[in-house]
């Protein structure tokens, strides 16, 4: 377009006038399109559309009669006769494919049906209306859900409690409320309908708080929380329109903010299992996947056998992990309430169980390989690898409250798996070879923005229609 | 003729901003301005180069064969970033080092070419010499702005002086000085400016009309104008 017309232009200013082109886009545009007089003279435009816009004003409502009554008398001749034809057609189609299953279903729907027929029934234009699509109610609300899920979530914050003190009361409360109060103040200014009561923000803060080490400084949790409700969530649009889990967004920016508040660990009252490595590594970084890392850049530990060999017992080892008597993030460390909280969310039907198994499974099968790539691996070392690896860092939290979140994954099942198992491949690949320890945060968002791509890509086959296959010549 | 000139100057500090309306040169915008006098320098090279090449290439614009014209573009842009790169190695040797690649990135900025195609080659010099220097200033200030404010919160200076990180216990969000914190800040920006743009539409025509603001609804015709607007721009 733009070549064609300044072509134009240019044959025909050729040796004349200057400002001749500048005249023909005006004119071009003026014809085409009455808003674009603004750009050419603001004032006058602006007042012409003013006094065009007083002119019409006065008319509409007239115009709006006409149209009101044209409405009216239409739809009594035109507009039944297409839904009668259509109601033929659609009744045909329900007959002919299975006659049992239509008897079926009005054995079922009467008592359903019959509350709406005594309304609609007046007139026989309103019998036809077809409602937009989810059809089916559940009982369950997103507050409900929401609510829930945070239920699910609370028996390890207090596990968290118990294991590092009552700071981490602290912060979670300190977070909670920056998140709530962050959405409430927002959807003041903006004059949105208040949401705070939905749980959404209740939610957010406290997956921040979980995401969070017990040592921070208690003004962090409350600039996470008030990134991950405003930047995050409200200015996409609010719940339901954002792309990025909030939660895990606001972690990557606390992280990258400020990287040594977020890395610096305390150690739980009851670790036990690893004093010897404790008093030989210094107690500031000690999660076991960063005495992970921070040993095999050393060099100082070869694979994960010589890596385990420095715990006592193999058995304390394992029950700490379990019991999350280890440090880390304050939420994510106690995987057996993590789990149960899970199991119950997947038993309510609120996730899927694909997603965490797909997740954890993936982490389980390949960091193995990873940690054995190159090194003198030896086979008896593999479950004491899958069980620190699936045990350790924020894995168990992310599988089964992050990479569930219904706004943020794929919309179908197998969308959903494949985005479990991308999260598990990246989580891998990032403990291994990447800079940090954890990966499970950032392997989550980067999916989080794959989702439009799996969803665009991974679709419910429709009913009915079928792909030809071509025939092998 | 000044009259037109001013309001074509005027054009691209605010309504045709480089960076926060036409959203180009967003890779130097994003990359350089880590700190306020960075983007001051960056500015100031794009502005010289902009204005100057625009300036030549409009008064040659009917001896320029159509079909090879981008080439005679990058040769006039190339020759003046040249000499800026130059003059800046030889005068300001540690803004020339902060800077780095982007100076000589100027030459393929599409806020330089961009201008030269839509505008410079299609209209006389003195509009077109006020176009490039209002797009040069509007992107200088853009730049300055995002600088100063991701300098001022990564690093608690501005200009180098300390203000934030006078205060002891504050700690710099150095998710600022990153380029994640760039494009939060320009998309903030952007939207924040562009709510500005509505409202001073709508206070306009409120005015114009001659009724209260809050009593005009806005009318849908304001999001389709600048759709229609960019429709109609070629770039």
């Amino acid at each position: 377009m733009e070549n064609n017309d300044s072509k134009e232009i240019k044959k025909n200013a050729g040796s004349e006038e200057l400002c001749e082109p500048d005249r023909n886009i005006a004119d071009s545009v003026e014809s085409s399109d009455e808003s674009t007089q603004k750009m050419e003279k603001q004032e006058s435009a602006a007042e012409k559309e003013i006094q065009a816009k007083g002119e019409e004003s006065p008319p509409k409502p007239a115009g709006k009669n006409m149209k009101e009554k044209s409405g009216e008398e239409k739809p009594s001749g035109e507009k039944q006769d297409e839904k009668k034809t259509v109601d033929d057609k659609q009744s045909e189609e329900k007959k002919s494919p299975k006659k049992e299953s239509a008897k079926e279903n009005e054995g079922k729907k009467p008592p359903a049906k019959k509350k709406p027929k005594k309304k609609v029934i007046e007139t026989p234009e309103e019998q036809y209306v077809v409602s937009s699509s989810p059809h089916m109610f559940g009982k369950d609300s997103v507050s409900k859900i929401m609510w829930t899920v945070s239920a699910c979530l609370a028996p390890a914050g207090l596990a968290g409690i118990y294991i590092f003190g009552i700071r981490v009361l602290a912060i979670i409360l300190v977070s909670i409320l920056g998140a709530v109060a962050a959405e409430y103040a927002w959807q003041k200014i903006t004059g949105k309908p208040v949401t705070i009561k939905d749980g959404s923000a209740f939610l957010t803060g406290l997956l921040i708080a979980y995401n969070l080490s017990p040592s921070i400084p208690l003004w962090l949790p409350l600039v996470g929380s008030f990134f991950a409700i405003i930047i995050v969530k409200q200015l996409f649009g609010g719940l339901g329109f954002n792309i990025f889990n909030p939660a895990l967004a606001a972690r990557g920016f606390l992280l990258a903010s400020w990287p040594q508040q977020m890395t610096t660990w305390w150690q739980p009252r009851y670790w036990q299992p690893a004093k010897s490595l404790m008093a030989w590594d210094g107690i500031t970084k000690a999660t076991p996947l960063f005495l992970m890392k921070d040993l095999m850049n050393d060099g100082k530990v070869q694979g994960f056998k010589e890596f385990i060999a420095r715990f006592p017992t193999i058995g304390k080892f394992v029950w700490a992990l379990l019991w999350g008597n280890r440090g880390g993030c304050l939420g994510e460390t106690c995987a057996i309430l993590l789990v149960l909280g899970g199991l119950y969310l997947i038993y309510k039907k609120y996730i899927d169980w694909q997603v965490p198994v797909a997740f954890i499974g993936t982490v389980a099968v390949l960091l193995p390989i990873f940690y054995s790539l190159g090194k003198n691996a030896n086979i008896m070392d593999i479950p004491m690898t899958v069980i620190f690896s699936t045990l350790t860092g924020g894995l168990i939290l992310g599988a089964f409250y992050m990479a569930t979140d219904y706004v943020t994954t794929p919309s179908t099942v197998r969308g959903r798996v494949i985005f479990a198992i991308g999260c598990g491949v990246l989580t891998s690949i990032i403990r291994r070879w990447g800079g940090l320890p954890e990966g499970v945060c950032y392997s989550i968002l980067i999916m989080n923005a794959f989702t439009p791509l799996i969803d665009a890509k991974v679709r419910t086959k429709v009913y009915g229609i079928f792909k030809k296959k071509e025939k092998p010549a | 003729m000044f009259g037109e000139m001013w309001k074509t100057f005027k054009n691209g500090l605010w309504e045709e901003n480089a960076v926060f309306a036409l959203a180009l040169g967003l890779c130097p915008a994003l990359a350089v301005t880590t700190s306020a006098s960075n983007g001051l320098g960056m500015g100031i090279a794009l502005l010289f180069v902009l204005a100057m090449s625009v300036l030549i290439l409009s008064l040659v614009r009917h001896f320029i064969d159509e079909r090879v014209r981008v080439p005679f573009f990058l040769a006039v842009i190339a020759g003046f970033v040249t000499i800026t790169d130059m003059t800046m190695k030889a005068y300001f040797p540690p803004l020339a080092k902060s800077l780095g690649l982007y100076v000589p990135l100027i030459v393929v900025n599409c806020t330089v070419l961009g201008r030269v195609e839509v505008f410079a080659s299609k209209t006389p010099p003195h509009k077109a010499f006020a176009d490039g220097l209002g797009m040069g200033v509007g992107f200088t200030i853009a730049l300055i702005v995002l600088g100063g404010i991701r300098e001022l919160l990564g690093n608690g200076t501005i200009f180098n002086m300390p203000l934030l990180s006078l205060i002891p216990t504050y700690k710099p969000v150095l998710m600022m000085i990153l380029p994640p914190g760039g494009f939060i800040l320009v998309g903030l920006l952007m939207g924040a400016i562009s709510m500005t743009k509505k409202a001073i539409m709508k206070s306009q025509i409120a005015k114009a009309k001659g009724v209260l603001r809050d009593d005009i609804v806005p009318p849908p015709e304001l999001d389709e104008i600048t759709h229609a607007e960019l429709a109609q721009k070629p770039y």
